[in-house]
């Protein structure tokens, strides 16, 4: 047995009774009628912006932040979410996942901001985020902390590109794969894009036990830039772009990707046409590596993949909708918006059906499941 | 039996009693609040009228061009069939800007019109179409792609230089090219008469949806999110004149300005409708029609609600207004936009309603939305 696997086992072990405990603290705060999971996001409503965890109806916590939040990452290990501020942000809040209160709120390394996502290790022990290493003239890196210890920051690993943006842990444990958006900002210039001639986005693959990258899979143009993405079981990864030149482009924005071949463009057939503001804002995979969900809040539409034949399987309109997760225990995606909706989206039936509404709730960018 | 039943309740007189009828029945139900009358005078007096009469337009036109396939040597019926096209454009014209319902489901809208067409598809496949073997029916012209389909195929069956005219429907594949105007503006009026069939309260009763908002409601759940539905249809309206219909294909910048020194680069094949020349005609309806939603016509629609409810009568007159300005400067367009894109000269009333737009546009897209407590887009405009 290697060392990692045995770390990753005995971790397990540890970890076992404390989750088991905490799963059954939540069943008694777990509200009757729901028909969905509990998400995590981040929202603005009339008293600002907050974070928390919404279910069924309402609120069951949230904690209101100075600035507007991006995406969250539950970390079931240690029943605890974090959320990650959005460029040019630099906090980074560790909340309880069993009340809601506010474990930690990190602030980034001095000359290190967010981009808004980050992910844990197999074993729970780490975190990694996306970053801008603002001395080394807006290089992005991923920035790696210690959960165990106050999630610490204990280095930062270099990406080898610019604007890394989301990223995810590959099935093997072992390899983080990273979508690279190729954008160079600085917080002195606020959100400008500095590099427009020479974006470099493209896909990157970081093996975790050498701290380097060891596969980049270039975008099929410059102006495309990689954006988000999730991964099948089976480790096929599926990303969006969001296009930064003249609109709309008429290129693919959904790309299939496995190690060590090309990018694959999602065939939309003649759905491409539909496309005006080229813009992907969240991507979710089922549990089956079936069917994934593309979100464009820009051109009011989400989009539904059949992953098998890797083609566009069905279109909906809806209002700024940006969030996308996978609810595997209700079998069906959730949806949320800017108009405060949320909607659960089930393959293979034709409409959407509403599961939440509050109004004035601007659903933030990303959604998670706390399950 | 479902078209019957359809040709049926398009006479006009029983289709306009039934739908007053219907709207009376929802709003004697009890008295509803101001922000519901609006979505039922805009659903009824507005939208469900333009489905309504983009169907029959579009049923006219196929029976236009079946009467002319039945003797193609009457140019007399040619002459009609392209009336009738035009009529059909400019009632699509009403619909086009339209933002949620079925229009947005499954590709409707490309089904009727693929444009831009920047790589000459409809042309090229229209003709590999007609050299392939096998008949030319509805379901093959469906199943084919939608660049095959709707008016833009038709606008080419019709008006094009070369491929639209009398001589081609007589010389050898005349028979052919026949078959194919017949079989996709059948297409066309099936598309049409299901796009309003989805709308009607015995049909698939959109109306309902959209004007019975709650809980229940998948797609509403109160009015506000309804009402900015009809927000975005404005706003995206007038975008996509001022920027596919004008900016892009006459070279003129975001801001209006064109300087003598530097000719602009004009690109007269990405006009709307360029080979009828009837992109400045579907401007004039495209704007009528967004007036006709923001007034729900003769109804109570938003401009009575930013009245009374919203106290902003002078908004909503400045809206009015600039409408009515937009319409005036479209109107006062010499000639054709195709005709006149690359004469200097005669640009100048272009620019003249590029201003309209750009002025009516800041209306509807910065001040109206405030008022109505509507967010144009908390994602799409500052996401990541």
């Amino acid at each position: 047995m290697q060392r990692r696997h045995f770390l990753i086992a005995s971790s397990a072990l540890l970890c076992a009774p404390a989750a088991i405990i905490a799963s059954r603290e939540l069943r008694v705060t777990e509200k009757q009628g729901s028909d969905f999971s509990p998400i995590i996001s981040a929202a603005s409503d009339s008293s600002g912006n907050r974070i928390g965890v919404w279910q069924a109806d309402s609120w069951q916590y949230s904690q209101p932040i100075q600035h507007r939040g991006h995406d969250s990452f539950f970390h079931r290990q240690r029943q605890e979410l974090l959320f990650f501020s959005r460029r040019p942000g630099r906090e980074l809040y560790v909340v309880d996942a069993r009340n809601g209160s506010v474990l930690h709120a990190i602030q980034s390394e001095d000359g290190y901001h967010y981009y808004g996502h980050g992910c844990v290790s197999a074993d729970g022990r780490y975190l990694y985020t996306t970053e801008n290493n603002i001395h080394d003239d807006g290089a992005g890196c991923i920035g790696v902390y210690d959960c165990e210890q106050n999630y610490r920051c204990i280095g930062h690993m270099d990406c080898e590109g610019i604007g890394p943006h989301d990223l995810a842990l590959m099935p093997d444990g072992d390899t983080l794969v990273i979508a690279i958006g190729g954008i160079k900002t600085l917080p002195s210039r606020g959100r400008t894009t500095l590099n427009p001639e020479n974006l470099a986005p493209a896909l990157h693959y970081l093996d975790l036990s050498s701290q380097r990258v060891i596969e980049k899979v270039p975008a099929p143009h410059f102006q495309l830039s990689l954006r988000h993405l999730d991964v099948s079981p089976d480790g096929r990864v599926l990303v969006g772009a969001q296009f930064q030149g003249k609109l709309p482009s008429d290129k693919p924005l959904v790309y299939l990707h496995r190690r060590g071949q090309a990018l694959s463009a999602m065939n939309t057939a003649e759905l491409a046409l539909h496309f005006q503001r080229d813009y992907i804002a969240s991507v979710s995979i089922d549990d089956h590596g079936e069917w994934a969900v593309t979100s464009c809040p820009r051109d009011n539409m989400v989009c539904l993949w059949n992953m098998q034949s890797q083609s566009l399987a069905q279109v909906w309109t809806v209002r700024d909708c940006a969030g996308a997760v996978y609810d595997a225990a209700y079998q069906q995606f959730i949806l949320s918006n800017g108009d405060g909706q949320l909607l659960a989206l089930v393959p293979g039936k034709r409409t959407l059906t509403q599961l939440a509404y509050s109004v004035g709730t601007h659903w933030d960018n990303h959604l998670t499941l706390r399950v | 039996m479902i078209f019957a039943a359809i040709k049926l309740s398009l006479r006009k007189n029983s289709a306009r009693a039934y739908i007053i009828g219907a709207s009376l029945a929802a709003i004697s139900a009890c008295s509803p609040p101001p922000s519901t009358k609006v979505l039922i005078d805009t659903a009824t007096l507005s939208f469900l009228d333009s489905y309504k009469s983009f169907s029959i337009a579009s049923q006219e036109l196929a029976t236009a061009t079946t009467e002319y396939c039945q003797s193609p040597n009457n140019d007399a019926q040619f002459a009609s069939a392209r009336t009738k096209w035009k009529d059909a454009a400019k009632q699509w014209s009403s619909i086009q800007n339209i933002q949620f319902g079925p229009l947005m489901v499954n590709n409707q809208a490309w089904k009727i019109q693929f444009w831009p067409d920047k790589k000459n598809l409809i042309a090229r496949k229209v003709e590999s179409l007609l050299k392939d073997d096998g008949p030319i029916t509805q379901q093959r012209v469906d199943e084919a792609s939608v660049v095959v389909q709707g008016l833009s195929s038709l606008e080419y069956l019709l008006f094009d230089n070369k491929a639209g005219t009398p001589q081609r429907y007589i010389d050898e594949l005349g028979q052919r090219r026949c078959e194919l105007l017949v079989a996709v503006s059948e297409h066309l009026h099936t598309v049409s008469a299901k796009l309003y069939n989805n709308w009607r309260i015995d049909g698939g009763n959109y109306l309902s949806t959209f004007s019975n908002t709650g809980d229940k409601n998948p797609e509403f759940p109160d009015d506000n999110v309804a009402i900015a539905y009809l927000l975005d249809t404005l706003v995206s309206g007038i975008e996509l004149i001022k920027r596919d219909k004008l900016e892009r294909p006459l070279g003129i910048s975001g801001t209006g300005q064109e300087t003598e020194a530097r000719p602009a680069q004009t690109q007269v094949y990405q006009l709307e409708w360029w080979r009828s020349q009837y992109s400045k005609d579907a401007i004039i309806t495209n704007l009528i029609a967004l007036k006709g939603i923001f007034n729900a016509n003769q109804g109570y629609g938003i401009d009575d609600y930013l009245r009374e409810v919203k106290q902003q009568g002078e908004l909503s007159d400045n809206i009015n207004k600039a409408f009515q300005q937009s319409i005036t400067a479209a109107s006062a367009i010499d000639g054709s936009l195709f005709e006149i894109a690359n004469k200097p000269e005669r640009r100048q009333t272009i620019l003249g309603l590029h201003t309209e737009l750009t002025h009516l546009l800041a209306l509807l897209r910065n001040d109206l939305p405030t008022v109505l407590g509507v967010s144009l887009g908390f994602n799409s405009k500052d996401g990541d």
